[in-house]
């Protein structure tokens, strides 16, 4: 019987859990707002990009909860891609259904909000100038073919190296390399008027 | 690891693929640099309410690590009690067996009979037991 009635090994296992689940909370608050604005970037749609990221977040836990920390990144981002294509997917299939029954989203989704002025009361010369940059940045970005948006944000902006990346885009490194340097090229053509 | 560097690092990997000069890398750099700050203080300007239900995702998600370990811990007890139980069964299987491997009293005879039956030279020997004991006491 050990003193205190406390099993070593049981201890060890809880501290370690314990460890584990630091660790995740603190990579998952590192990263959410950065996989928030990736979905956005990719789905146009805040409410879709928050359902992406939580089943991200639900299988990372779930499935490689026990990883190290340096392994959490690819994996994260591998599952957010591949929770992003899916809905690529699911939304091409509803846009041909939605083009064959002959519906317009655009004059439902029209509620005026667009409309309404800045709460800050800045004016939209002002607004243009403070957003301009991230507006053509984000139009840009939305713009990109999808796989040059997601490998040119996991390597420019997540940080990860290439290998990383072609392992969380589940594809060769060489596509990785060229899909990122098509996205260079296009980003730099298209926004060199604000950061040249 | 500095980001700029980090920067420099991810530049200098494109340029085989993309042909840019030393310049044109430092220009690159440059604007990703730009790109990236700008991405961060967008990340950085979100919205109350989704900062709010990014929290909520995160702990909803983090308490699924933790749930399966409650309920595994639950459930030792009756795992113990399985587990004992085929213990039992076990060692009940391993004292049965031997009864009927291990042959007793009339059945070693019959055994040691069949062995003999089976063993032409043996039986040869057995013929001449009275022989072989004659000439022992000589």
């Amino acid at each position: 019987m050990q003193k205190g009635g406390q099993d070593p090994e049981r201890a060890g296992q809880q501290s370690t859990a314990l460890g584990h689940n630091r660790v995740l909370e603190r990579f998952l608050a590192g990263v959410e707002k950065r996989a928030y604005r990736m979905a956005v970037l990719a789905t146009s749609n805040p409410d879709e990009a928050l359902d992406i990221v939580q089943d991200a977040m639900l299988k990372l836990v779930e499935s490689y909860g026990h990883k190290s920390e340096t392994e959490l990144a690819p994996l994260f981002f591998c599952i957010l891609q591949s929770r992003i294509k899916d809905w690529y997917r699911r939304s091409s299939v509803r846009n041909r259904l939605r083009s064959w029954l002959g519906r317009d989203d655009d004059e439902e989704n029209d509620d005026g909000l667009d409309q309404l002025p800045d709460p800050a009361g800045r004016s939209p010369d002002e607004l243009l100038e403070v957003r301009g940059g991230m507006l053509a940045l984000e139009a840009a970005l939305a713009r990109l073919p999808l796989r040059q948006q997601q490998v040119f944000l996991l390597r420019a902006w997540e940080g990860l190296d290439v290998r990383q990346t072609a392992r969380a885009m589940g594809c060769a490194e060489g596509s990785v390399k060229t899909h990122y340097s098509r996205a260079l090229a296009t980003l730099r053509e298209k926004l060199g008027e604000h950061w040249s | 690891m500095d980001k700029n560097k980090v920067l420099e690092t991810r530049v200098t990997e494109a340029e085989p693929d993309s042909g840019l000069t030393s310049g044109e890398d430092q220009r690159a750099a440059v604007f990703l640099d730009s790109v990236r700050r700008e991405l961060d203080a967008a990340s950085g300007r979100l919205d109350g309410r989704t900062l709010s239900r990014l929290h909520h995702i995160r702990s909803e998600a983090l308490s699924r690590r933790t749930k399966p370990a409650d309920s595994e811990r639950s459930w030792w007890p009756l795992g113990s009690l399985a587990a004992a139980g085929l213990l039992a069964v076990s060692l009940t299987l391993d004292w049965s067996q031997p009864s009927s491997i291990v042959p007793q009293n009339g059945q070693a005879e019959a055994l040691e009979d069949i062995d003999l039956l089976t063993a032409n030279d043996a039986l040869e020997l057995y013929e001449d037991y009275e022989f072989y004991q004659w000439l022992a006491q000589q």
